[in-house]
């Protein structure tokens, strides 16, 4: 039997689940705010045109609009000026061999339960690696935090006070090793930015921004039940609306696992 | 830890390209042709795109955008609370379908030179039996993909397809729709053309047989897809993931084809 067959048999038969990465978009889902003076990115909204109505009496359907980072959503390349002069660097022209990659998940949902402002290190993640083994080459990071848990109240899912954004990620060193030292795919986040709230007061702000997109490398954010994910040995499918030079997009993202 | 075994395989298997990835979406952009209806009934807007900031005073180290579209614009799929006959029920909506159900297999139809023939053709139950005598049964949770070659039609008014009468598309006769339901169980119908019923799919018996039947047994529904002609008539896994959009009665989606490729 060859593997695409198998896949879709063992797909038909649950010994290959799929869970579900994606939070519910929604006009309650929170969304992203940037310093009035610069150009901010739409919630979720929606407009009815019919519901088995005199507008359409035997259909429902709805239009919407948001941007293409609400929600669950993919960064792109172009997202950042550091990749602006890749090729294939928006959602429409990335090979789509790119949305079907293996994942590994670190768990500091314990730390981030003490401290948001809790910062991912290189050290956590060789630590990581010595219980779990190396990450391989071109595989997504999921960063778990349990934040998603928090989507339900929009205040502490923004958690933003006066000094900013509250929220953890990763060092500039963790994210140079992640690019140079084990050549990921992209990183993935629960939280809305995959850079640490408080990173744009860094030397260099916004690492995982700043340096992923400037490798060619993809993000992922809002992210949920990656508590239901193993360590290793998922594979993540995250393939993003094809709008014409689109800079991200919201999607579905699933996993696939294998019950061993 | 698991390291699954089969999982693995299919990684490697991407990366040494034995199976491919096809990609069967048509770009969404402003020039998109969208579904028409008569002016007295709501209409689904066009996708239209509005920028954020491109690397510039509206954001120094940033390009992103706006934008605003339908549940049914560009390649989408319907959900069976799309119809009437689907409202009812349970996880009728791309919030709450089976998220399992997400990767199906894809038997392929090519009624392509039949379309270039008569825009007007109807994949009948003769076809469904023909292309088994082939290809074997259709398998039950099976995607019924009909491929038209309809998406090569670059210029949007030959792609939609209007006269006086209406629009002329092809899509399935009822008996047909009614065959894959009732007899081969499907997971749903997918098309190339604007619709998965044809364009004078109202004169049939129900009116728009696809949409009215397919829903109302649970099953899904397709439109605008593209690269068909690439697939196996069988073998193909269809990786359709709508947007999670709380009580959505459809989503535009990225749809991709898993292949194995011959060796």
């Amino acid at each position: 039997m060859n593997t695409l067959h198998e896949l879709t048999e063992s797909i038909r038969s649950r010994t290959i689940r799929v869970i579900d990465l994606t939070q519910t978009l929604s006009e309650d889902f929170p969304s992203l705010q940037l310093p009035p003076e610069f150009g901010q990115v739409q919630g979720f909204k929606r407009d009815r045109i019919s519901k088995y109505d005199e507008a359409g009496p035997d259909w429902y359907w709805n239009n919407f609009s948001c941007g293409e980072h609400t929600g669950t959503h993919f960064d792109a390349p172009a997202h950042w000026i550091t990749g602006r002069e890749h090729p294939a660097n928006t959602v429409d022209t990335i090979a789509v061999e790119n949305f079907l990659t293996p994942a590994v998940v670190v768990d500091a949902s314990a730390q981030v339960a003490g401290d948001s402002d809790w910062l991912l290190t290189r050290a956590f993640l060789e630590d990581w690696e010595a219980r779990h083994g190396r990450i391989p080459a071109r595989a997504w990071v999921l960063f778990r935090t349990d934040w998603s848990k928090r989507v339900n109240d929009a205040a502490r899912f923004l958690n933003t006070r006066e000094d900013g954004a509250h929220t953890p990620g990763p060092t500039q060193e963790a994210i140079e090793w992640l690019i140079r030292e084990r050549d990921v795919h992209g990183f993935g986040v629960e939280t809305i930015n995959t850079d640490a709230g408080q990173s744009f007061r860094w030397p260099l702000a916004y690492p995982c921004h700043t340096l992923m997109h400037g490798a060619g490398k993809y993000g992922l954010q809002c992210l949920t039940n990656l508590d239901l994910l193993p360590a290793t040995g998922a594979v993540i499918f995250s393939a993003p609306l094809k709008i014409l030079e689109g800079s991200g997009s919201p999607l579905r993202v699933l996993a696939l696992t294998e019950l061993s | 830890m698991t390291s699954g075994s089969l999982l693995q395989a299919l990684a490697q298997a991407l990366q040494t390209r034995t199976i491919r990835v096809i990609d069967l979406t048509r770009t969404l952009s402003p020039d998109f042709p969208t579904i028409s209806l008569p002016p007295e009934l709501g209409q689904a807007w066009p996708f239209r795109i509005e920028e954020i900031s491109h690397y510039d005073e509206r954001g120094p180290g940033q390009y992103w955008n706006n934008f605003s579209c339908s549940e049914h614009t560009g390649t989408h799929l319907d959900a069976p609370a799309h119809w009437i006959s689907g409202r009812h029920l349970p996880h009728n909506t791309v919030d709450t379908l089976d998220v399992q159900q997400l990767l199906a297999p894809a038997c392929v139809i090519d009624c392509s030179a039949a379309a270039a023939k008569d825009p007007d053709y109807l994949l009948s139950v003769e076809d469904i039996l023909a292309f088994e005598s082939k290809h074997g049964r259709i398998p039950a949770g099976a995607w019924l993909l009909m491929r038209t070659d309809w998406s090569k039609r670059s210029d949007a008014v030959a792609y939609q397809n209007f006269d006086e009468t209406g629009q002329h598309t092809p899509g399935p006769g009822t008996d047909a729709v009614r065959f894959l339901v009732e007899e081969r169980d499907v997971l749903g119908f997918g098309s190339e053309v604007i619709g998965t019923d044809a364009g004078q799919g109202y004169h049939l018996k129900p009116p728009y047989p696809c949409h009215s039947l397919m829903h109302g047994a649970g099953k899904l529904g397709l439109q605008c897809l593209t690269n068909l002609d690439l697939l196996p008539p069988t073998g193909a896994l269809i990786l359709t993931p709508p947007l999670k959009i709380l009580k959505g009665s459809g989503s535009p989606l990225r749809v991709l084809a898993l292949v194995e490729t011959q060796r």
